[in-house]
């Protein structure tokens, strides 16, 4: 064991941050990128949860990403992308991973998550993972900076 | 009323030493934080970890946390092993034993069973050269040694290359554990090659654990369910509480527990103990002949500073650097992952150029499924989607090398006690903790000597992950064995020097720490140390 990353709490999000409908649709937009599927409603509340208690709050140029990203889907993954590498930890990450955490913790979607267990698996999910991946981060990566500079 | 003999911790070293004290016919007390998880330990249902992902509708609450505490996406480091399950572990710690430091991260409990509810289980017989270096003598150890290992029982092979440093002259043990394929695959790379690994230093097999494979004392075997870092199922883990749980049923104990040991004072006829409780915050006192510590090491520190130390003092401290590397074995890319396997560490790679144990380094090699995907997403520099998938497909490959390295110590590493009014008890423990530039030359040298040897075993290293100090959570020589009685010392039978009736059963000791893990040696020293108080 090494030293714990604890859950520590934040202050409050905005009222706009919070509000359960938006936060349902954030959950569902997150779920759909990663399953192809929509949230449940449980999944939903409990990216609600988690959303208002260890996730940090959007800061003005994370709250345009997002925006973006949650008004305009075909620049999710390339900004997700982008910021995997400019800010792996950031408010915008936060919100996807908590919504990971919470399809990875659940029966409907464990496969997505667990090794094979029968026999080996094919490697195509994996090579278009890391050739999408690769190709997303390419693009994601200027288009978040030009982003940040046009909103300075 | 005195009492006979309190003991302070009920961790590896006081849960032993209480045993070893109430089997000689002692009455005991022992006395400690008594934090225990009475949240998730019900909500976990039997099964191994890949039929309850796929079944269990409730997971989340224990898998994530209820105050999701198991999450760990704001924080790039790696504290993944203390799952929500296990995060009692540190309850209160942070508001009742508050540290300074600029560098050192330690971690301590006061939880019931202490530390040892997270212990990778990992056992290691010292080798004589090792124990007459850290102060112990070997033959009272070996001794201690077989006890210790008879009680809690212990899996392992007692003949390959590894149990020189692993078992020593131990035989008397249970099967190993497992070997899962990539693990199998590692041992076999090894074989073939066994002349050229030797002579190169390197000695490879199987870890000694303590988990059982064969049914002991009401104990169940281990059912291989990867879920070590998450439940106890069967008791098949040694944990420190089992020890607790089984001396507290037969009324061999007294158990105190909810207090946090402060101090003490020997008085005509024994010692007074004092305590703050942890709920209300209110100071009290027990009284008893004899006191022994075993709060582990930061702990003991605390008590002893403040009961004899001088304004200022500071003590020496040894901890473990801990290097962890993440591997990528190609062969196993894709490979089935079996349903069974063990979560904990099932083989260890020693590292010994000069074969004489001092100063060798150890790898313990896991492999990772049980601490969830998403810990590995997040750490990968892709949107989450593709890592998803890219990390779906690695994780059967991914072979983790947890490196240690020995301390002997140094002038610069030391520890004290600050005032703080704003602590309940009045101090911080501050402590300095850095590698010396040689230190840190040989430490990187056997890493790479390390990296170069898990190479040829077919698994490459990606990165090396140097922990900050205090991570590995080994420490010692706060209070090293000395003869000659000094200050802020400990007899060679545990005697707080300066004292008639205090005792140290921890590491605190330890004049020096190997690299391989030592909590079997903490649970010997343990013994020992109570066989002496029991006959002072």
């Amino acid at each position: 064991m090494s030293s714990p990353a604890g859950a520590a709490q934040r202050p409050s999000p905005p009222a706009h941050e919070a509000d359960p409908q938006r936060l349902a649709a954030e959950a569902d937009r997150i779920t759909r990128r990663l399953t192809g599927v929509p949230a449940t409603p449980e999944e939903r509340e409990r990216y609600a949860a988690a959303t208002a208690r260890i996730v940090a709050p959007l800061d003005d140029g994370s709250a345009r990403l997002w925006e973006l990203m949650m008004r305009r889907p075909r620049t999710f993954s390339f900004i997700d992308a982008g910021l995997a590498l400019l800010d792996p930890t950031g408010p915008v990450r936060q919100r996807l991973l908590v919504m990971l955490a919470i399809l990875e913790a659940s029966p409907t979607h464990a496969d997505l998550f667990l090794p094979q267990t029968e026999r080996r698996a094919a490697p195509w999910g994996f090579l278009a993972g890391a050739a999408g991946g690769a190709g997303r981060a390419a693009v994601g990566v200027p288009l978040v900076l030009i982003l940040r500079r046009c909103a300075r | 009323m005195t009492r006979d003999i309190i003991v302070v911790g009920s961790g590896a070293a006081g849960a032993i030493a209480a045993q070893t004290l109430a089997g000689a016919g002692r009455r005991v007390t022992v006395l400690d934080g008594g934090h225990r998880d009475t949240r998730y330990a019900p909500q976990i249902p039997d099964g191994d970890f890949t039929t309850i992902r796929r079944t269990d509708p409730r997971q989340h609450e224990y898998f994530l946390g209820a105050d999701h505490e198991g999450y760990g996406v704001a924080d790039t480091r790696v504290g993944s092993q203390l799952t929500p399950p296990r995060a009692f572990l540190v309850r209160d710690v942070e508001r009742f034993l508050p540290l300074r430091s600029d560098t050192f991260r330690p971690l301590e409990s006061l939880a019931y069973g202490g530390l040892g509810g997270g212990w990778g289980l990992g056992c290691n017989v010292y080798a004589d050269v090792e124990l007459d270096r850290m102060g112990l003598d070997p033959a009272t150890m070996l001794a201690a040694y077989r006890t210790v290992i008879d009680r809690i029982g212990v899996s392992g092979d007692p003949t390959d290359d590894a149990a020189p440093y692993s078992l020593g002259p131990i035989t008397d043990v249970q099967p190993p554990v497992f070997l899962e394929p990539s693990m199998a695959r590692i041992l076999r790379a090894y074989r073939r090659r066994r002349a050229e690994f030797r002579a190169r230093g390197i000695h490879l097999g199987r870890s000694a654990l303590a988990m059982l494979t064969r049914p002991k004392d009401g104990r169940d075997p281990t059912h291989d369910e990867d879920m070590m870092f998450w439940s106890d199922r069967g008791l098949s883990a040694y944990r420190s509480w089992i020890t607790m749980d089984d001396l507290r049923a037969r009324e061999a104990i007294d158990h105190v527990p909810g207090v946090l040991v402060t101090g003490f004072e020997e008085t005509e006829d024994g010692v007074r103990v004092d305590m703050i409780d942890l709920g209300d915050g209110e100071t009290r006192s027990l009284h008893a002949r004899r006191l022994v510590l075993a709060c582990g090491v930061l702990g003991t520190a605390r008590i002893v500073l403040r009961s004899l130390g001088r304004e200022d003092e500071r003590l020496p401290i040894l901890c473990n650097p801990y290097t962890y590397v993440p591997c990528l074995q190609p062969a196993r890319l894709g490979a089935a992952v079996p349903v069974h396997k063990t979560s904990a560490s099932p083989l260890m790679l020693n590292e010994d150029p000069g074969g004489g144990f001092l100063d060798a380094g150890v790898a313990s090699l896991f492999t990772y499924r049980s601490l969830l995907l998403f810990k590995l997403v997040k750490e990968a520099p892709l949107n989450v989607a593709d890592a998803r998938r890219v990390m779906q497909y690695l994780q059967s490959a991914f072979v983790i090398a947890g490196v240690h390295h020995p301390d002997s110590g140094h002038p610069s590493r030391t520890l004290g006690l600050e005032a703080d009014s704003g602590s309940p008890t009045g101090d911080v423990l501050s402590v300095d903790w850095s590698p010396t530039d040689d230190e840190e030359r040989a430490n990187a040298a056997r890493e790479r000597r390390i990296g170069a040897a898990l190479r040829r075993l077919g698994c490459v290293p990606l990165r090396y992950i140097r922990t900050p100090p205090g991570a590995s959570i080994h420490y010692g020589g706060t209070l090293p064995f000395d003869r000659r009685g000094g200050r802020m010392t400990l007899s060679p039978e545990g005697r707080l020097a300066g004292t008639r009736d205090v005792f140290v059963a921890d590491g605190s000791g330890l004049r020096y720490l190997p690299a391989r893990g030592p909590t079997l040696t903490l649970m010997a020293n343990a013994h020992r140390t109570a066989q002496h108080v029991a006959s002072a």
